[in-house]
């Protein structure tokens, strides 16, 4: 069967069909095109025709105008709309113009770059003309540096390659820095949290070193789209952006399907997993041979697709590696091999973490199953683009997880279909960060007196760091005075350097198979832990804490396992905190202690509880930052002490999973925590931190966004169709209790009878560091 | 990370720039900063304290005059060096005097690069009728390096040849970043850089487990340094130095400084000597590595002589082998496969040494050369017979009995010819 005849074949099936929530037909769209820009050159125009590029999509054409006439620009486009001609175009021109002019091309991965290279190569080959374009990273050989160094027009590289490899050697790279008039950096959406806090500080650095070269680089960016494009833009490069994004591609139509497991149980409020339906969903296209991606929302997940999905087509082709998965624990070389397999076709079908959510070319495929809302409004459109990119009917289904976040969105489709909510939220001044990159960029120029990092403050940063030695004031700078070289130990990808890689020992050579961070390793790498890899079990059977490495071995088991995290909570500092009706919001500095005490064995299918064993590792510390609401007082209905506790339970649960949804990150970096009575604020407390060390802004948004919260995490508990809690909602009943539900309602409720509107609460502002 | 990181950027964080109230750290801090080196600023190290319109900075002088020594090495023959000749050797583009020579040692207060790395010392050293002089420039803080530089760049410039160890990987790329750094004009010495390191590395490099100066300098200077401060603890010493302003070490510091200058010289010396003179001057493992310079260099003759008088002086059986082996292959290559021949069969014969490819050689020079096919067989099976007890590579022995098959084969066919 064909892709239309599957359509078909779904719409007839009342099975599925009963599913489906919501159906949405996007009708193709149609170009709309843009003139040439005038300064455009008459042979840049000829390659465009060879390439039978006739016209400029609208898009295309209003950013490369606002290029030459010296703008900064973000251009929010979809996946497949042309982006690339936004940056080549007028790069190329300048470069045509006059010949020492330099570009810098920034990409998120090296993957990305690879693709975004040999695109540009096929147009300077047509154009015929000299233009040196080169990658520059981590790959590139030692010998070949040298002449990029001198001679490349367009540098080709990645932040933490600017970062670590470039930047600390500016001196080297005198032509580009001199010369540098575009920094291109594509993909600018996924900076956002931890990364894109080290990003908008890379490049204070890098303006700061081009300021000493005497150069003033425009920025063209591109970013997918999210409520703040321009916003995160000026936050990243800390400068004026205009913003193009009325989007001029034509589209091919695409059926986006919302599919709700069915109920099983009503009472406990049990839907079938997501992950059963999706592969029995996937399992249709699969045997038709239309290639299909599946999108999982954590490792496990992919891995425990992969399983189901090679046993598939293993009993009807004989042969299961058409199936793979892709993540990001995958070797470098393993993920070009997968991308290659499935542009060629030889790969049938991939499940994937949102790691292929980037323009990482995998070429054209016809369906997109994603298992679990993505997390992101942004994130779906980008994980639905990977289906269909230029012609034909293409398929995306939104498999719903119990989960209360998905329960929202495939109830209200309206919320995904006509809000954008999320914001790109950075913070470049969390303090680690920050810190971390003003000791780089003292290294790379001292600073001079009065000078600012982009930062009020930079001063007392910069005494700090002479008091501990780092740096030396002397005449009227601040001079680097270690012997280290600071950027080596800073990673832009964590707030904390050091992962831990995993070993396998099956075989006398033993092999690296993967990684993971420091903060994940007590729960994924735990002794005993089942680590899967490929769709391969893995046993641990120890992890040295030390020295960061866990040594696995393959087994062969029925179970899976999930280790139970233990957390304690320290207020440090307030820096903002206000009444509100029934409750006070505040956020603020905290302290988290964090130790993985036990973990469970779940059995595949029907994941049921097999069994558990302790686990014996060292507590881990975070110092974070953290939203929280206290409880003014104990609601009247709310009889006794556990009552409390299971309705707090409930509302932690929910905020948990509705939170994310307006702060455009994985519930993964956050934590949600509830005391009955909190050793701070003495009152009942739910704090909702932010999983990265020194925070990155969620909380404070989150104080922002508190009545709001309320408002729709009590939606959501009243909405759900569960008897007495259910995953969806506040829990399940065997742990809150069958009054739980109505208990969470009673306390919500509390909060938001006769709520003040958001702008008349009082704010009292007690400290604001480095805003 | 810092130990109570988190109390001192509270400190940090709680005065905002407005009420900031000068706390007694950031008085020193201001006092220091006005006045750099504060009271300290007559420090001089025994040099002499330069005021230029940049700023100022140490400059010391020091002579070894044409009496001196440096190790067992007398500096007397230094200014009447010949580099006549010597542009094989030196990969310089044109032949040079002692007087165009520039020696260059840095200190830094790093040592893996970029640019919070700084040369803080800067030793130069030149040959002149009096002698070896040398002139060190120090920074006495992060303010005197400008002018420092300036004054080393204006010198530099009168130099044609500049002579380093280590310098084509390290002293200069890090001069060349600090001169860009400071916006000054960075020389370029391109060929006209003469790195010790290198040469040093194929004279010693077969005799010497590590080439470096230290190890050069007792092993062929015979010079052992007393109290000298090892190069690594160099940065830290410095750093120490700008926070406590306590001399001892430093003055360490500078004499490494001016014995690396001055056992650069000395190297130089003992080099050039053996380059001009082989024969004359080299004991038998030197002239194994002059032999191979000069062949690699295609003066085949006197790579020829300089084996030869290896294989005659040659004090140990394995640098013999080496020797004979090396102008074996050199004699296949350059005057044709029959001149070798004696050398494979006298290697062959060596006594207990089990080589396979006097063997293998000669196979090939008896199976394609002189279609001595009975011949190349026996060598063949001799060496296939070592290369079992000896449990080669596979492939090695792969190879052999490769060929071994093949010169049957070719036997039997000439059998048949022949009738």
């Amino acid at each position: 069967m064909n892709i239309d005849q599957l359509v078909d074949q779904i719409r007839n099936n009342s099975e599925i069909m009963r599913n489906v929530s919501y159906w949405n037909e996007i009708e193709p769209q149609k170009a709309k095109y843009g003139p040439f820009p005038e300064a455009l050159r008459p042979e840049l125009q000829e390659v465009l025709e060879k390439k039978g590029i006739l016209q400029l999509y609208s898009h295309q054409s209003q950013s490369i105008q606002l290029s030459f006439k010296g703008k900064n620009v973000v251009v929010v486009t979809p996946t497949a709309s042309g982006k690339t001609l936004c940056y080549n175009l007028p790069v190329v021109n300048e470069i045509l113009n006059n010949d020492d002019v330099r570009a810098l091309y920034l990409f998120p991965t090296k993957a990305l770059s690879q693709d975004q290279v040999s695109e540009l190569h096929e147009m300077l080959e047509l154009l015929g003309h000299p233009i040196k374009t080169y990658t520059y990273d981590g790959d590139t050989p030692i010998s070949a540096r040298k002449a990029i160094r001198q001679a490349g027009h367009i540098v080709v590289t990645n932040p933490d390659m600017l970062h670590s490899g470039i930047m600390p050697h500016h001196t080297k790279w005198v032509k580009l820095f001199e010369n540098l008039k575009y920094v291109v950096i594509d993909e600018i959406h996924s900076y956002r949290g931890v990364f894109g806090s080290h990003m908008g500080n890379v490049l204070r650095r890098l303006q700061r070193i081009c300021k000493f070269y005497g150069s003033n680089p425009q920025f063209i960016c591109c970013s997918a789209t999210i409520a703040n494009p321009q916003e995160l833009t000026e936050r990243i490069i800390g400068q004026e952006v205009e913003l193009v994004d009325k989007n001029g591609a034509p589209s091919s139509q695409k059926h986006l399907i919302f599919y709700n497991p069915p109920v099983i149980n009503q009472q406990l409020g049990i839907r079938r997993s997501s992950l059963l339906e999706t592969k029995k969903l996937a399992s249709n296209f699969l045997l038709n041979n239309v290639q299909t991606i599946l999108f999982a929302k954590s490792r496990l997940t992919v891995e425990v697709l992969v399983t189901y999905l090679k046993q598939l087509v293993k009993d009807k082709l004989g042969n299961s590696n058409r199936i793979r998965g892709y993540r990001g624990g995958y070797l470098p070389k393993q993920r070009r091999e997968i991308e290659k397999g499935l542009r060629s076709g030889e790969i049938l079908g991939v499940v994937s973490t949102n790691a292929l959510e980037l323009g990482v070319d995998i070429g054209q495929l016809q369906v997109c199953i994603m298992c679990g809302y993505p997390g992101t409004i942004a994130s779906t459109w980008q994980q639905a683009g990977r289906a269909g990119r230029r012609n034909g009917t293409a398929i995306a289904i939104i498999v719903a997880s119990s989960n209360p976040m998905d329960q929202y969105i495939i109830q209200h489709p309206e919320f995904f279909l006509e809000a954008s909510p999320e914001h790109g939220l950075i913070n470049p001044n969390n303090l680690y960060i920050l810190m971390s990159h003003i000791k780089c960029a003292a290294f790379e120029l001292p600073f001079e007196d009065g000078e600012s990092f982009g930062v009020d403050g930079t001063d007392q940063i910069l005494e700090y760091l002479e008091e501990n030695k780092i740096l030396r004031h002397v005449g009227n700078r601040w001079h680097w005075t270690a012997e280290s070289f600071p950027s080596n130990a800073i990673s832009l990808r964590s707030a904390a350097n050091e992962n831990f890689i995993i070993i396998d020992c099956t075989l006398p050579d033993h092999r690296v198979i993967g990684e993971t961070d420091r903060f994940s390793a007590p729960q994924l790498l735990h002794e005993e832990a089942i680590y899967l890899h490929e769709g391969i079990q893995y046993q641990v059977e120890k992890l040295d804490f030390e020295e960061k490495k866990a040594y696995v071995r393959k087994v062969d088991v029925d179970y899976y396992t999930d280790a139970n995290l233990a957390v304690t909570m320290k207020v440090l500092d307030v820096f903002q905190s206000s009444d509100e009706k029934g409750t006070e919001k505040s956020w603020g500095d905290v302290m988290v202690t964090s130790m993985v005490t036990m973990f469970k064995k779940i059995k595949f299918d029907t994941h049921e509880n097999l069994g558990w064993g302790p686990v014996n590792l060292p507590e881990l510390e975070l110092q974070t930052t953290s939203y929280w609401m206290a409880l003014s007082e104990i609601p009247a209905d709310i009889a006794s002490q556990d009552d409390l506790q299971n309705g707090l339970m409930g509302i932690a649960n929910v905020l948990g999973h509705i939170a994310p949804l307006y702060l455009m990150c994985d519930p993964r970096d956050i934590h949600v925590v509830y005391h009955v009575k909190s050793p701070f604020t003495q009152k009942p407390t739910i704090y909702i931190y932010d999983s990265c060390p020194g925070g990155i802004g969620f909380s404070q948004r989150l104080y922002e966004l508190h009545s709001e919260l309320s408002q729709k995490s009590l939606e959501v508990i009243s909405d759900c169709f569960c008897e007495s809690g259910c995953p969806a909602c506040v829990g399940p009943a065997a742990e809150v209790t069958d009054k739980g539900k109505v208990l969470a309602q009673k306390i919500l409720g509390g909060i938001l009878d006769d709520t003040q509107p958001e702008g008349q609460a009082q704010d009292t502002v007690i400290q604001l560091p480095f805003e | 990370m810092i130990p109570n990181l988190k109390g001192k950027l509270k400190t940090l964080s709680s005065s905002s720039p407005s009420n900031k109230q000068p706390n007694t750290s950031v008085l020193e801090n201001t006092s220091r900063n006005n006045e750099p080196i504060g009271e300290e600023s007559s420090v001089d190290f025994d040099g002499q304290i330069i005021h230029s319109s940049e700023g100022t900075f140490v400059k010391k002088r020091s002579l070894y005059g044409t009496d001196a020594y440096y190790g067992s090495t007398s500096l007397t023959k230094l200014s009447t060096l010949d580099f006549m000749d010597s542009q094989w050797w030196t990969r310089q583009d044109r032949d040079f005097t002692p007087k165009d020579i520039v020696f260059l040692d840095t200190e830094t207060t790093g040592l893996s690069g970029g640019l919070g790395t700084y040369a803080f010392l800067i030793g130069l050293g030149f040959i002149t009728e009096e002698g070896l002089v040398v002139e060190q420039y120090l920074m006495r803080d992060f303010d005197e390096e400008y002018p420092m530089l300036k004054s080393v760049l204006d010198i530099l410039e009168n130099y044609r040849v500049l002579v380093t160890f280590n310098g084509k990987s390290f002293d200069w790329p890090l001069m060349e970043s600090r001169l860009i750094y400071s916006r000054l004009k960075p020389l370029h010495w391109e060929n006209a850089h003469l790195d010790l390191l290198h040469v040093s590395r194929r004279i010693w490099g077969n005799c010497l487990e590590s080439c470096s100066l230290s190890s050069i300098e007792e092993n062929i200077l015979g010079n052992v340094r007393q109290d000298d401060i090892p190069g690594f603890m160099i940065p830290k010493a410095y750093l120490d130095y700008l926070d406590t302003r306590e001399t001892n070490e430093m003055e360490r510091i500078i004499r490494h400084n001016e014995w690396d200058i001055a056992a650069m010289s000395a190297l130089l010396l003992q080099i050039s000597k053996l380059f001009l003179d082989p024969i004359g001057n080299g004991d038998a493992s030197e002239l194994l590595g002059i032999a191979r310079e000069l062949e690699r260099n295609d003066r085949i003759m006197e790579a020829a002589e300089c084996y030869e008088a290896c294989i005659r002086s040659a004090p140990n059986r394995s640098l013999k082998i080496e020797a004979k082996k090396r102008i074996a292959y050199m004699k296949k290559r350059h005057v044709g496969p029959g001149e070798a021949m004696d050398l494979w069969l006298d290697l062959a014969d060596e006594q207990g040494s089990m080589l396979l490819f006097p063997f293998i050689e000669m196979a090939k020079y008896f199976e394609h050369k002189s279609k001595d096919f009975q011949n190349a067989l026996d060598c063949t099976d001799k060496a296939i017979q070592m290369a079992k007890m000896r449990k080669t590579s596979s492939n090695l022995l792969e190879d052999l009995l490769k060929r071994r098959r093949r010169l049957i084969r070719k036997l039997e066919r000439r059998n048949k010819q022949w009738g």
